[in-house]
């Protein structure tokens, strides 16, 4: 559970709304438990690729509503509370925000989910010389956002 | 670059388990160590929420099972019908290899329509194969019904017709037929070979190789290969008649 919601929290940026989409992940899974084949992955392979098809369905439906608002939101400036990371510094907050979506969820199957390249690129369905690669990218970055350069 | 640089391939071994040896290496598993720590754990309301889902539903191995094995009555089903078809190809197969016709599909697939019962004239191509075609027929009563039940069928009934019956004897054989509730297909092969397909009916077919045999008899036709015989599971007869010029 705790490594399905580090996830989701990278990948969407709001503890409160990775907690839902967690729950979500899990009542999803529970009901379609008969389909886990353990020929093709782990539980938590699985559990992640149900909970990025959550999160993903999650984001664009909530881009269309932002689309839908937009005009709305124009007129009535509102203010936008800062993405919830949990426990992290400020620092690490502010330098994981500079990161793609991308370097952002390699980091943090690849990190935080300890799972292993091939299976991180097959999840994310890149490469897994772009997997290397977009991993290579955000701890540079990271690193020099957080002042860590040797 | 640098000294420091670590290369993508080094640090997804590094991130692999791979123990680092510099000193950016070291700084680099710190500040996955610090990311991990700052990782965010789940609250108790979204454990509680996920602890009252209970236990799943349903067991991947016995829903898993059906699903790998699915499409096997699928597949079953489709090599019975290959077989069943493989044996019925089979079966018209040998039955027209006996058959002096079978080398001269070529010359006879032109005058092949939906209703094979009907007089057709077919091209004159050579039919060499006719010529050489098996003589083993027993020589007793031409009327052996039903003589090799159970066997494939037999080959045609060969009969050599004085050119002066003509289309009388054709006429006669399709009277006879008709009158036996059947028809024959007439296909005029060159000009000294027809080919008479005669459908057999159900029942009455003693009666009806009796007729068509005193027919050609009457038309001073004398069998080559020995009396009519056909298999019980026989559908239809086949008669070759060759007209010749000389006086039986």
């Amino acid at each position: 559970m705790g490594a399905v919601h580090r996830y989701l929290t990278q990948l969407v940026r709001d503890s409160h709304l990775a907690e839902d989409l967690t729950a979500q992940t899990f009542e999803r899974a529970f009901v379609n438990w008969g389909q886990f084949n353990p020929d093709k992955g782990s539980v938590l392979t699985w559990l992640i690729t149900i909970g990025r098809h959550i999160a993903l369905d999650h984001l664009r439906s909530d881009a269309r509503r932002r689309g839908r608002e937009s005009h709305v939101a124009a007129q009535t400036p509102m203010a936008v509370e800062p993405p919830e990371i949990s426990t992290m510094s400020p620092q690490m907050v502010t330098a994981l925000g500079h990161l793609s979506d991308v370097e952002r969820e390699v980091v943090a199957l690849r990190v935080l989910l300890d799972v292993d390249g091939a299976t991180a690129a097959a999840l994310i369905g890149i490469t897994p010389t772009a997997c290397s690669t977009h991993l290579h990218r955000a701890m540079t970055k990271l690193r020099k956002d957080l002042g860590r350069e040797s | 670059m640098s000294r420091d640089d670590i290369t993508p391939k080094r640090l997804d071994e590094l991130m692999d388990g791979d123990c680092p040896t510099s000193q950016a290496e070291r700084d680099m598993m710190q500040l996955a160590a610090d990311l991990r720590a700052g990782a965010p754990q789940p609250s108790d309301a979204l454990r509680s929420r996920i602890a009252s889902l209970g236990e799943p539903v349903g067991d991947t191995r016995r829903i898993r099972r059906p699903r790998r094995f699915a499409l096997a009555p699928v597949l079953g089903g489709a090599v019975i019908v290959l077989a069943g078809a493989g044996i019925l190809f089979n079966s018209l197969n040998s039955s027209q290899s006996t058959s002096p016709s079978a080398g001269r599909d070529a010359a006879t697939s032109t005058v092949e329509s939906s209703d094979p019962f009907q007089t057709k004239v077919a091209p004159t191509a050579a039919d060499n194969a006719r010529e050489t075609a098996p003589t083993a027929a027993p020589d007793r009563s031409s009327i052996v019904p039903n003589a090799t039940a159970g066997a494939s069928s037999p080959g045609p009934s060969r009969w050599n017709v004085p050119s002066s019956a003509g289309t009388s004897l054709i006429d006669d054989l399709r009277a006879a037929a008709r009158r036996h509730g059947t028809k024959i297909a007439v296909a005029v092969l060159d000009a000294a070979s027809t080919q008479i397909d005669i459908a057999l009916p159900r029942t009455g077919t003693d009666a009806l190789i009796a007729d068509i045999t005193d027919t050609l008899r009457a038309h001073d036709a004398t069998a080559t290969t020995g009396p009519i015989q056909i298999a019980s599971d026989q559908a239809t007869l086949q008669i070759m008649l060759t007209m010749t010029t000389r006086t039986p």
